[in-house]
């Protein structure tokens, strides 16, 4: 069986490496896009990708949260997770079955949401 | 009384160094002709010189003290004669005697405001000396003149009390109860964009605050009962323009001997600007904030990266969830606008970084942690935490923790200054030892709250004990 397939936004390079590192240690493929257009762009052409993990400060037109809503109504079985250093996060900004990491997150934690939600 | 306070007290009436004013040449004149003296003045005694704001028969506008005689005058009850100033040990010196303009004789009544302070004198000058000084008429007309000065002095300073009002924003207003009028200062009517009004329905002013926000507002009802909230914030439409401004009101009621709301009374302020400037604040607080927890993030993941392959990695895990402490108790800082965080708060936020919050029970009372120490706070209660969850009562199912904390008056310290106790009890665990080696958890416990060392943990069979205690003032700081 193949391993499951995360994509991950995030702008900051060093923040998607290690997130990427930290993922494919776990024992997941990944893929990494820097913006919602990169993001978009992946999700169009491969349809392997079982979640999404985006940070919500991103650059151009389209936030995280943005991202997440319009990957709910085009991909409805995609799973989301969403990251950010900001406090203010309501459950209203949240997609349907969406989670949510303040930043810096627990590795172990992010671990585990992900394991739970690629079965 | 201090020279001090009477120094203040003429400070409060805006005098030194103002223009003439034709009400007090006018009182110098009668002065002058009532006592058939070539100059009187009116002094006011400061702390370096005496300055005249009015004058007749004399071109200086001040002087130093020591050519002052008001300021022997002042020292007295209302008067001061003295009727030969060569012969007199407080004046013979005076340069103004000893040379030009050879001044002889003074008498001066004093100044004195409503709560006491002699604020100058009211004096008359003669260049020849009086052996019989002023006559019973003369004396009583001084002192009728020097009342007369206070009353106009007073009545300068509530005019410029009012003009300080306008400028400040602040009105005033009065509510009769009863028949539900307001009565408004022209201050008043300005920020509420109303015309200049004597009096108005207080419910044609009500009608100007937003909808959402007339709940918290005193109402006919709200007065009647005077059970009306003292101090609000509320916003209005102003209906001269349709701009919404913020406002901030602070009232009391007059009450009758029954406890009956008589009046209700106070004043507005218009806050638009001040809310505004806090809105910014907080936007960039919150900014801050975000870029805080960005570097966090990203010393967490430089440090993650650079240890893949150190040997120790629980060592790299528990690094990074000491970073995290630091974030959450952020956090908790910010919702405060750095204005501090509250112990349940912080411990709650940082005990949820690594374990189950509900296995945790909180009790103490409403304190807070200063925003110099809620980061060295955060991270003992981490370190504390971290341990009970690997040795301690956390490491076995069913075991919890209590946290207590409380302030108290130090009966063991001389200055009776207050003290921060925190507790904190493990139950339901294994069976507990010292630790072996002392590492950086180990030494931060022992460090206590805000590094004062007063820290005191003991191995109980069923679980660890610590009590930790602070100066209040350490830990709100």
């Amino acid at each position: 069986m193949s391993k499951p397939l995360v994509l991950i936004v995030e702008d900051e390079p060093l923040l998607r490496i290690h997130a990427a590192t930290l993922i494919e240690e776990a024992g997941f493929a990944t893929l990494e896009a820097g913006s919602a257009d990169e993001a978009i762009k992946f999700l169009e052409t491969d349809a392997r990708i079982q979640i999404v993990f985006t940070d919500i400060d991103l650059p151009g037109g389209m936030d995280g949260i943005r991202l997440a809503a319009a990957i709910r109504h085009r991909w409805p079985p995609i799973e989301l997770v969403l990251t950010s250093g900001h406090v203010k996060v309501s459950d209203a900004d949240l997609p349907e079955r969406g989670h949510f990491f303040s930043k810096p997150y627990d590795a172990g934690q992010l671990i585990r949401t992900l394991r739970s939600l690629s079965h | 009384m201090s020279d001090a306070s009477r120094l203040a007290a003429l400070r409060s009436y805006n005098l030194l160094d103002t223009p003439p004013e034709p009400q007090f040449d006018d009182v110098v004149q009668l002065a002058r002709t009532i006592c058939r003296a070539p100059v009187a003045l009116v002094s006011l005694v400061a702390a370096d010189r005496q300055w005249f704001k009015a004058r007749a028969g004399i071109d200086l506008v001040e002087t130093p003290l020591d050519e002052s005689v008001c300021v022997h005058a002042i020292k007295e009850r209302e008067l001061l004669v003295v009727p030969d100033l060569t012969l007199d040990p407080r004046t013979r010196d005076n340069p103004l005697v000893t040379g030009p303009p050879h001044i002889r004789f003074y008498a001066g009544a004093v100044l004195r405001a409503a709560d006491g302070e002699a604020l100058g004198a009211l004096c008359v000058i003669d260049t020849v000396p009086r052996p019989d000084g002023l006559s019973g008429e003369q004396t009583a007309s001084l002192l009728a003149l020097a009342r007369q000065t206070m009353v106009l002095l007073h009545y300068r300073r509530a005019a410029g009390a009012e003009h300080a009002q306008e400028a400040g924003g602040v009105g005033t207003f009065e509510i009769d109860v009863a028949s539900g009028t307001l009565f408004p200062s022209p201050e008043f009517c300005r920020i509420f964009g109303l015309p200049p009004l004597h009096s108005i329905d207080a419910d044609k002013v009500e009608v100007l605050v937003l909808s959402e926000d007339r709940a918290q507002i005193s109402n006919t009802a709200t007065r009647r009962t005077g059970d009306a909230v003292l101090e609000v914030q509320y916003r209005i439409h102003r209906p001269m323009d349709g701009a919404l401004r913020w406002v901030a009101r602070r009232g009391e009621f007059e009450r009758d001997g029954t406890g009956r709301a008589l009046r209700f009374s106070g004043m507005v302020q218009d806050i638009t600007e001040r809310k505004h400037l806090e809105a910014e604040q907080q936007t960039l607080n919150e900014e801050l904030s975000h870029r805080m927890k960005n570097t966090l993030a990203m010393v967490d993941a430089i440090a993650t990266q650079t240890l893949r392959h150190a040997a120790d990695q629980p060592a790299v895990v528990a690094f990074g969830r000491r970073i995290q402490a630091l974030a959450r108790a952020h956090d908790v800082l910010l919702g405060r606008a750095m204005a501090g965080a509250s112990v349940r708060a912080t411990i709650a936020a940082v005990v949820g970084v690594i374990a189950d919050a509900a296995r945790f029970d909180l009790a103490g009372p409403d304190v807070d942690i200063g925003t110099r120490s809620v980061l060295s706070f955060s991270l003992l209660v981490h370190e504390l935490t971290t341990n009970a969850v690997k040795y301690g009562a956390l490491s076995r199912d069913g075991g919890r923790v209590s946290v207590m904390w409380r302030t108290q008056i130090d009966d063991s310290s001389s200055n009776q200054a207050p003290v921060f106790v925190l507790e904190w009890r493990e139950r339901g665990g294994p069976t507990v030892v010292p630790p072996e080696r002392r590492g950086f958890g180990s030494r931060l416990i022992a460090s206590g709250l805000s590094g004062t060392g007063r820290s005191e943990v003991r191995y109980l069979t069923d679980g660890v004990s610590a009590e930790f205690r602070a100066p209040l003032a350490f830990v709100s700081g």
